[in-house]
């Protein structure tokens, strides 16, 4: 039978869209174009952790710098927009622990224009506001409520947080019901 | 979630929060979901709490749009940025690299680099010196990279230093380029001229200067720089099959990656198929052939660029006719970016005549100009009435240099009819800039300009002998704080405290002249002339407003933002309904300034330094937050 003959495809043409484009594209080119593709939603979560869009661009820029690297080290990243997800994620969070890094950066990329003129007192409103918003959720919930809204499955969500699927049904559940409540509240 | 269906009567175990959000994410495994699905169809209290978690989903969706950025900045920019990033990482060893990304994006960078920790109190020194070695290593190691460099990427490069360092934002770009025809048989060069472009930084205008060979100069500019194309002037120097591509290419002789792409977007080849790079001294050249006997008659373009950095140098473009062959040479001269000063900024703004006659290009014979306007006015004889449309139009050009706002320029009527011009400002590019917006009623001879600086209006004054003694009195300050300070300084530095208040009296006093412009827009006309106006110039006033509107509005909201979190009162709807008339919208200004210039008046009280006693205290009444938002939805009713 002709099934039997097919050959298995490659794993990563089965995980992942933009892996099918590496093939005869340099590395550099295929980081940009995958860039290009999930700047967006990588942007929305990370300003959702950072509140500041110039901190957000940053961030997301950095893990695909860190993607390009980890793709010329070795090549088998099997969920590439997961992978972003997380190292998102764990940028964000050593950022803030650290509280520091911005300048870092600044200096190390000084001639980069910034992108958005936004003020930073201007980017600190905008991270309480998402405070105020979305107060009472603890940080679990919140997380993956915002993944969860940027289109990702449980399994990747998991990844990202390292927790197992079955978790973040229930974070997701949890945090839904005390959004509700604090939406109910601000009526 | 246990199925405990033994084939009989399905036990109704209730479906949990967590089972609920996974089905309806589809997250359940096919039994679960099966399960699930027959469980709800039997199930009024499942089913009910599934509608009320998908309602919170929909809750929570809208809150997080609200907290996201209204709009994602533009991923054109942020891709141009992300290249030129990539390639400067990309351009220092893995090693090195491997390194560099850790330190910049964990904290763990410390703990490897132990021995550096000392230097962290000299962050800035240390960070110099890595910089150098990262630049230093970009300068060692591109050219051995050169080879695996394709033409695709040296235009990414190309066009990311463009976006980057070149893109009129802040700052006029202004560049020279000097053109050649060189006849390769004879090795023969005639110059044909040169043009200087300068695109604007606020508009999407272009001022060209063309100076021929001959010395003559031709100066046009163009409103959309997109649109610009056509050789102009050199058309004549160009074979008419070479003249006629670059024309339906849109292609204008200036040296830049976009342009460049126009010229070979049509050469016969797809992409960047065929182009080959090869270097001179400190330039790149990115050749692309075009397809063999090319209707134009190019045999193939060059793009030059910076070695160092990729900036555009010049542009050839090779053509064969015949046994005649030519290389027209573009060769950028100078690029800088300059201040937008009036003066720069008057080539864009007083040339909206010349613009119109873009087609057929200004000459500077100066005679040749002032016979053709003497002409014109002999021959046109105007009325003796200003119209009110001409009255609509005076009040767009002076609200284009923002001459509307503050108490600054006057229009009024005389008594015959004709329309007056007067104005009191500070400057005499102030005032240059208004008569320029003016020119182009100025020569009309109902119009009357009377625009005086405030040392040419001293000077009058002096002559005329009648002085009034006018003298400024220095108030004395008593306190050097303002009331509101103390409250501020709860949470602030006195610094900050200061810096606050001096932003929000400022936004405040910006929604304030937006005000103003508003209710001298209004008194300008009586209800009668309204009434008749044309429903152009109606539509033209109604714009204006409607500008200004929407300007308050957001002055005013900001406003509301900045104060909130120390001095907000919650509480309180803003006004609703609509306006369908004139008389209503006359109300509804009126309205809006009254509550403006109070709310205005608290502000200032709370905020300046006075040596009256003034207090706080009207800045939390639930009056003033309310008249803030009143204004606000007067302001966004106007605009509707």
């Amino acid at each position: 039978m002709e099934e039997d003959q097919a050959l298995p495809l490659p794993r990563a043409l089965a995980l992942e869209e933009a892996n099918t484009r590496r093939s005869g594209q340099s590395t550099e080119e295929v980081v940009t174009a995958l860039y290009e593709q999930l700047r967006p939603s990588l942007f929305s979560y990370a300003y959702h952790l950072t509140g500041s869009a110039r901190d957000a661009e940053d961030l997301v820029q950095i893990a695909f710098l860190q993607l390009f690297d980890q793709l010329n080290r070795r090549s088998d990243i099997r969920n590439m927009r997961g992978w972003l997800y997380r190292a998102v994620h764990s940028l964000a969070a050593s950022s803030a622990r650290v509280a520091r890094r911005d300048s870092l950066i600044r200096e190390w990329f000084s001639d980069l224009e910034p992108l958005d003129e936004r003020t930073a007192e201007e980017d600190l409103m905008r991270a309480e506001e998402i405070e105020q918003a979305l107060n009472l959720l603890g940080t679990r919930e919140r997380h993956c409520l915002m993944l969860r809204a940027e289109g990702l499955s449980y399994q990747e969500i998991g990844d990202v947080l390292e927790i197992s699927a079955k978790s973040v049904s229930v974070y997701l559940a949890r945090g839904l019901k005390k959004f509700e409540a604090q939406h109910e509240d601000n009526k | 979630m246990k199925t405990t269906n033994d084939g009989r009567t399905p036990v109704p175990r209730h479906l949990d929060d967590a089972d609920l959000i996974s089905y309806l994410d589809g997250e359940l495994s096919r039994d679960e979901q099966e399960y699930a699905r027959t469980h709800l169809e039997s199930c009024w209290n499942c089913r009910s709490k599934l509608l009320a978690m998908q309602n919170s989903i929909e809750n929570f969706l809208r809150v997080r749009k609200q907290v996201l950025p209204p709009e994602i900045p533009p991923s054109g920019a942020a891709v141009a940025q992300f290249r030129w990033r990539l390639f400067q990482h990309a351009s220092v060893p893995v090693t090195l690299r491997l390194r560099l990304t850790t330190w910049l994006s964990t904290a763990r960078w410390r703990e490897l680099l132990p021995d550096f920790i000392p230097l962290l109190r000299y962050r800035k020194a240390a960070f110099a010196t890595a910089l150098t070695a990262v630049v230093l290593m970009v300068v060692l190691v591109d050219p051995l990279h050169w080879n695996r460099v394709s033409a695709d990427e040296l235009m990414a490069r190309a066009d990311a230093y463009e976006f980057l360092h070149e893109s009129p934002s802040g700052r006029v770009a202004r560049a020279t380029v000097v053109i050649q025809k060189i006849n390769l048989e004879t090795n023969t060069e005639k110059q044909l001229g040169h043009i200087e472009t300068d695109d604007d930084s606020l508009s999407s205008a272009v001022h060209l200067e063309t100076e021929l060979a001959s010395g003559v100069v031709y100066k046009m500019t163009v409103h959309d720089r997109d649109k610009l194309s056509g050789l102009g002037v050199f058309s004549g120097d160009f074979d008419p099959a070479t003249a006629g591509y670059l024309n339906a290419q849109s292609w204008f002789p200036r040296v830049t990656v976009s342009s460049y792409r126009r010229l070979i977007a049509d050469r016969g080849f797809k992409g960047n198929d065929g182009a080959f790079i090869t270097q001179e001294g400190e330039t790149y050249q990115l050749h692309h052939p075009f397809v063999n006997k090319h209707a134009s008659g190019i045999t193939e373009t060059v793009l030059l660029l910076n070695a160092r950095n990729y900036a555009p140098r010049g542009v050839s473009i090779f053509t064969k006719h015949g046994d005649e062959q030519f290389e027209y040479r573009l060769t950028r001269k100078s690029f800088e970016l300059v201040e937008r000063t009036p003066e720069v900024a008057q080539l864009f703004t007083a040339s909206e005549t010349l613009a119109r006659s873009a087609e057929t290009p200004v000459s500077t014979d100066n005679r040749a100009i002032t016979d053709a306007a003497k002409t014109e006015t002999a021959t046109v004889t105007p009325p003796a009435v200003a119209s009110a449309e001409l009255e609509v139009e005076v009040l767009r050009l002076l609200s284009e240099v923002g001459a509307d706002l503050g108490e600054q320029v006057e229009v009024a009527r005389t008594n015959e009819g004709r329309l007056r011009v007067t104005g009191l400002v500070e400057t005499e590019q102030r005032k240059a800039e208004i008569l320029r917006a003016l020119s182009s009623v100025s020569s009309n001879p109902v119009v009357r300009l009377d625009v005086q600086t405030v040392a040419e209006a001293v000077a009058r004054q002096k002559q005329t002998g009648s002085e009034r003694s006018t003298t400024i009195e220095g108030m004395e300050v008593a306190a050097d704080t303002f009331p509101a300070y103390a409250d501020l300084r709860r949470t602030m530095s006195d610094e900050e405290a200061r810096v606050f208040a001096a932003r929000v009296v400022s936004r405040s006093h910006a929604a304030m002249r937006h005000a103003w412009a508003l209710k001298r827009l209004m008194g300008q006309f009586s209800r009668e002339v309204l009434r008749t106006l044309p429903p152009e110039a109606h539509a033209k006033w109604i714009s204006l407003i409607k500008n200004h509107a929407r300007a308050f509005e957001r002055e005013s909201a900001s406003l509301r933002q900045q104060l909130q979190p120390v001095f907000g009162v919650g509480g309180g709807a803003s006004a609703t309904g609509e306006i369908t008339n004139d008389a209503e919208l006359i109300r509804a200004v009126g309205q809006l300034v009254d509550l403006a210039s109070s709310n205005y008046e608290v502000v200032r009280s709370a905020f300046t330094i006075t040596n009256q006693s003034a207090s706080t205290s009207a800045i939390r009444t639930p009056q003033f937050w309310q008249s803030l938002r009143t204004a606000e939805g007067i302001a966004a009713k106007i605009q509707n």
